[in-house]
């Protein structure tokens, strides 16, 4: 079976890395993209099952990489999870009405992303195949 | 022709098969019992195991926080990109978006030579045992404020960046993310780590700038 991808999109050297730490025990292959831009670039090529999105970076934000993600044709129904530094309600609002499926919170809570994340990625086709 | 059975007999019958069904029923009971205490054990035990597991994972995010901010702490030489990094660390692993990190120059003043989030800031030049932070860094160790803040802009922590017995620098953290309310004991251990790496790694970074500047002005 092949091993589901995540992107992990951050500007930041020490979130990627503490992601990258935090994902690597999971049955996942792991991608990286250090903004907006390449984000979009990389979630149109590589076809990620998830990606961990954070929202300030430059050259393009995480919440217009967000609307152009949902734009785009292969990848408009990728589950997108935000990270956000600041927690106000508005910010998270943004994120939703945007089309996040879910969003973390800085300092990253490894015990919280890795739920968050397992719950996208394993139990939503668990659920299709009982369905089925 | 068999005699009738007495009204007597009757009864004691009945009473001796009632008696049969209430033990199986006692022995039904008694095994249902034993049922019950023993899958409330297994649920005790899985409420163990996901307990320690949690504790477990907790442990692991937070040594994996350790771990990244000392590697990214000397991964490189570079001045401005180790002072970027102890502004990450602040923000991203211990959640404040207000810090300003000091430096002492040759005449023992403390001059701030990067600050996030302190833009309406002024911060003037002090020395130790001068002002709000250098009265912390002359107190030996590393304050951590007690009251959580009240959103004001107040002072969170302060570090000194110490290499040997001197103090070449400090980090001071004032208001924490909204969504934070208070510092956990990982941050406790950040800020250590902070005081002791951070300050090598800024003392190794300044050397070696200077050692370039010198070398470009020989060359």
């Amino acid at each position: 079976m092949q091993r589901k991808k995540i992107l992990l999109v951050d500007d930041s050297p020490t979130i990627l890395m503490m992601e990258k730490l935090i994902l690597a025990n999971g049955p996942w292959d792991l991608i990286t993209a250090s903004d907006g831009e390449e984000a979009v670039r990389k979630a149109s090529s590589l076809q990620p099952d998830l990606i961990l999105l954070d929202v300030i970076m430059p050259k393009m934000s995480g919440f217009d990489a967000l609307r152009a993600i949902r734009a785009g044709n292969s990848t408009s129904a990728m589950p997108v999870i935000m990270v956000t530094t600041r927690g106000e309600a508005a910010n998270v609002e943004t994120g939703w009405a945007n089309g996040c499926n879910d969003y973390v919170m800085k300092p990253i809570n490894a015990v919280e992303l890795l739920a968050k994340v397992r719950s996208l990625l394993e139990e939503v086709p668990a659920a299709a195949e009982l369905v089925q | 022709m068999t005699a009738e059975k007495s009204p007597h007999a009757y009864i004691a019958e009945a009473r001796e098969e009632l008696h049969k069904y209430a033990q199986g029923l006692l022995r039904e009971n008694e095994k249902l019992r034993s049922a019950v205490a023993a899958m409330q054990q297994a649920l005790l035990e899985g409420q163990r195991y996901t307990e320690e597991y949690l504790r477990i994972e907790q442990q692991s995010s937070n040594l994996s926080n350790l771990y990244v901010a000392s590697y990214q702490l000397h991964s490189s030489v570079d001045r401005a990109t180790v002072l970027r990094t102890i502004e990450e660390i602040v923000i991203n692993l211990i959640g404040s978006e207000e810090v300003a990190i000091f430096e002492c120059d040759d005449t023992g003043r403390f001059q701030v030579i990067a600050a996030v989030g302190l833009e309406d800031w002024s911060f003037a030049p002090f020395r130790l045992g001068e002002g709000l932070i250098g009265r912390h860094l002359i107190d030996d160790g590393i304050f951590i404020n007690p009251m959580p803040p009240d959103g004001q802009q107040r002072l969170t922590a302060c570090v000194p960046l110490r290499v040997g017995e001197s103090i070449i620098g400090a980090v001071a953290v004032f208001r924490l993310l909204a969504h934070k309310t208070q510092l956990e004991p990982l941050d406790h251990e950040l800020f250590q780590l902070l005081a002791v790496h951070a300050a090598t790694a800024f003392y190794c970074a300044t050397l070696h700038e200077k050692s370039q500047a010198q070398e470009a002005i020989a060359s």
